[in-house]
């Protein structure tokens, strides 16, 4: 907390990560619409609106009775908004939790063995590294169309499956500069096994690290999974996906019928996206010169 | 030097055989069936059978990579889906296209990139400093297919500066600029952050305030003492989005009509179309690599003390 306040910066990310996230846990409570339906959720049965009732709903601009306006079905953008919001942070916390289930393992056995499962992992790395990121996650993710039947799934793994590459990068490169220490010397020459060394001794001190890399990593994976979404790889409809969002209502930007259905959506990405570099770049100035150099530029 | 463009060309061997290996399992492997991914739900019994011979599919892995590398290094990626066209020769055909839109990118974000990260680390923590980079962080923070419509939007419907589609064969050279923009708004920002922070660091050392105390010219000292240190990060920056370049342009030239690879990307990857999507994932990262490899070496020549 205290580096929170010492860095505007992060602070101002922290507000912007934490108000969205709040926004789309509690998206039930702060609308009376439903994402799917253009009725307020309070008129039981009502769901399936008519044709007639769909139409004088469609496309109005943002009032009071509808923040953001309603998209081509009626449907209220305000309410949609808040409810991708609920599907770009599954995506984020579910695909970094891959990526670390993978990365911070492989980082740790590379950077602490070296050697030939150094030259394995580094090998992976790179391979992995020289694709362009987003080209690889759409990849896998049309590679496991029928491997895996949800959509959504999908979107989880081929995210999950790029992302781990930074993190195991960043693992490697600080468990080989920790293990000098003279406290992991003195714990190696307690005939302590590999594994303890690593988990008591390593990671505990590169928590910090993977975090910042985790939260960079998250504003990537909102992006992933927008673009993905965009292309119709991603939520099924009418799953509300702010990438989708886009996709659907650009087509009323261009004909002058309604830009609100676009472009909040598109807002609602960038907003958080930059709350999480912000969080993330603050906190990494904060930390460590070093891995700065490690981070930036990349991508 | 010899010997390091020698030995750095050689380290990319493995990296290609991961790349192509991976290329594909992803393609091959993965999918279950290619042939059926490849057909739909409801497949031809006949045409998959042809199509699982005509593949190899009965024989081993790995013996399969090999013979997809055959063909690969051939040039035989294989016949789209949709169309039958040869998916080597269309993506030639196309890379033109895409490698003007990118050197246009490029070249818009350093020209806007590197001034205004010289400005913002001059006039540290003024108002150009705080509003180039919240630009510049913005630009990092849009999803770029977000950015292109929204630049689509303004420019091109709404002002009538630009055409929105096009290309300058039928649209003359107006048509590059808003997709040129879209695609180095990223670059431009990383570029931008980077210059700012390399020249903040540089601009504390001993000889700059030498420079001054000898009575040169600032922009003699920002320029020749000050930029000329603190460019090395900023290629690694230029270079380094060199890679975003590549898949930001399969949204960007969707969004407008720019008949480049990315545009074939897209619409193999909206129609299944595989052969074609294997093809663009693959030309993607071999040009990649390349540029990587190109850049390691333009690295050394800039900086003789850059170890392997």
């Amino acid at each position: 907390m205290s580096i929170l306040l010492k860095q505007k910066m992060a602070l101002v990310g922290a507000i912007l990560t934490g108000a969205l996230t709040l926004l789309a846990v509690f998206a039930p409570l702060l609308s009376s619409y439903r994402y799917d339906g253009s009725m307020p959720d309070s008129v039981e049965g009502m769901a399936q609106t008519d044709n007639a009732d769909q139409l004088r709903q469609s496309l109005q601009a943002p009032s009071g009775q509808h923040y953001l306006g309603t998209d081509k079905f009626g449907r209220d953008v305000f309410t949609r908004v808040l409810y991708g919001g609920r599907i770009s942070l599954f995506v984020g916390f579910i695909s970094q939790g891959i990526a670390l289930a993978i990365g911070v393992p492989l980082g740790c056995l590379a950077g602490y063995f070296r050697g030939k499962t150094d030259a394995v992992v580094m090998w992976l790395v790179n391979v992995f590294w020289s694709f362009p990121y987003l080209l690889l996650v759409l990849a896998m993710n049309i590679a496991m169309t029928h491997l895996i039947e949800s959509s959504i799934v999908r979107v989880f793994i081929a995210v999950g499956l790029v992302s781990w590459v930074l993190i195991a990068r960043i693992v490697r490169g600080q468990v080989m500069s920790i293990k000098e220490n003279a406290y992991v010397e003195a714990a190696r020459a307690f005939g302590f096994n590999p594994a303890r060394i690593i988990i008591r001794h390593l990671l505990p001190n590169i928590i910090t690290p993977i975090f910042v890399v985790v939260t960079l990593g998250f504003a990537e994976a909102i992006i992933a999974e927008a673009a993905l979404s965009f292309l119709g790889l991603g939520v099924m409809p009418p799953t509300p996906s702010w990438g989708r969002m886009i996709y659907e209502g650009y087509f009323y930007i261009y004909t002058d019928m309604g830009w609100w259905v676009a472009v909040f959506p598109g807002f609602a990405i960038m907003v958080a996206v930059l709350g999480l570099n912000l969080l993330g770049d603050g906190l990494r100035d904060y930390l460590d010169p070093h891995l700065k150099d490690e981070l930036e530029g990349v991508r | 030097m010899w010997t390091y463009t020698l030995k750095r060309s050689l380290h990319t061997i493995p990296v290609l055989i991961g790349v192509t290996l991976l290329t594909f399992l992803l393609f091959h492997a993965i999918p279950g069936d290619p042939a059926r991914m490849m057909l739909g739900m409801r497949p031809n019994v006949a045409t998959m059978e042809m199509l699982r011979e005509q593949w190899g599919l009965d024989k081993p892995l790995h013996v399969q990579y090999l013979l997809f590398m055959e063909k690969a290094v051939t040039g035989d990626l294989g016949r789209s889906t949709n169309d039958n066209r040869v998916v080597f020769d269309t993506i030639i055909n196309r890379a033109p296209a895409t490698g003007l839109l990118a050197v246009f990118a490029l070249i818009f974000a350093v020209i806007i990139g590197i001034p205004a990260g010289i400005m913002a680390a001059v006039k540290r923590n003024s108002w150009v400093d705080f509003s180039s980079m919240f630009v510049a962080l913005a630009g990092i923070s849009l999803p770029i297919f977000f950015l292109a419509i929204l630049l689509g939007w303004v420019f091109a419907y709404e002002l009538r500066w630009f055409p929105m589609t096009g290309y300058i064969s039928n649209r003359g050279w107006l048509a590059i600029v808003l997709p040129g923009v879209a695609l180095g708004t990223r670059p431009m920002a990383i570029i931008a952050r980077l210059t700012r922070s390399s020249m903040l660091e540089v601009l504390r050392k001993d000889y700059i305030l030498t420079a001054r105390a000898k009575g040169q010219n600032e922009i003699i000292v920002l320029l020749k003492h000050a930029f000329r240190n603190a460019f090395n990060p900023v290629f690694t920056a230029i270079s380094g989005s060199m890679a975003g370049l590549m898949v930001g342009s399969f949204f960007v030239e969707f969004i407008f009509g720019w008949p480049g690879v990315g545009l074939l990307a897209i619409q193999a990857i909206q129609t299944r179309d595989l052969p074609m999507i294997q093809g663009t994932v693959l030309f993607a990262a071999l040009i990649f690599v390349v540029i990587n490899l190109l850049v390691d070496i333009g690295y050394r020549l800039l900086d003789p003390r850059v170890k392997l």
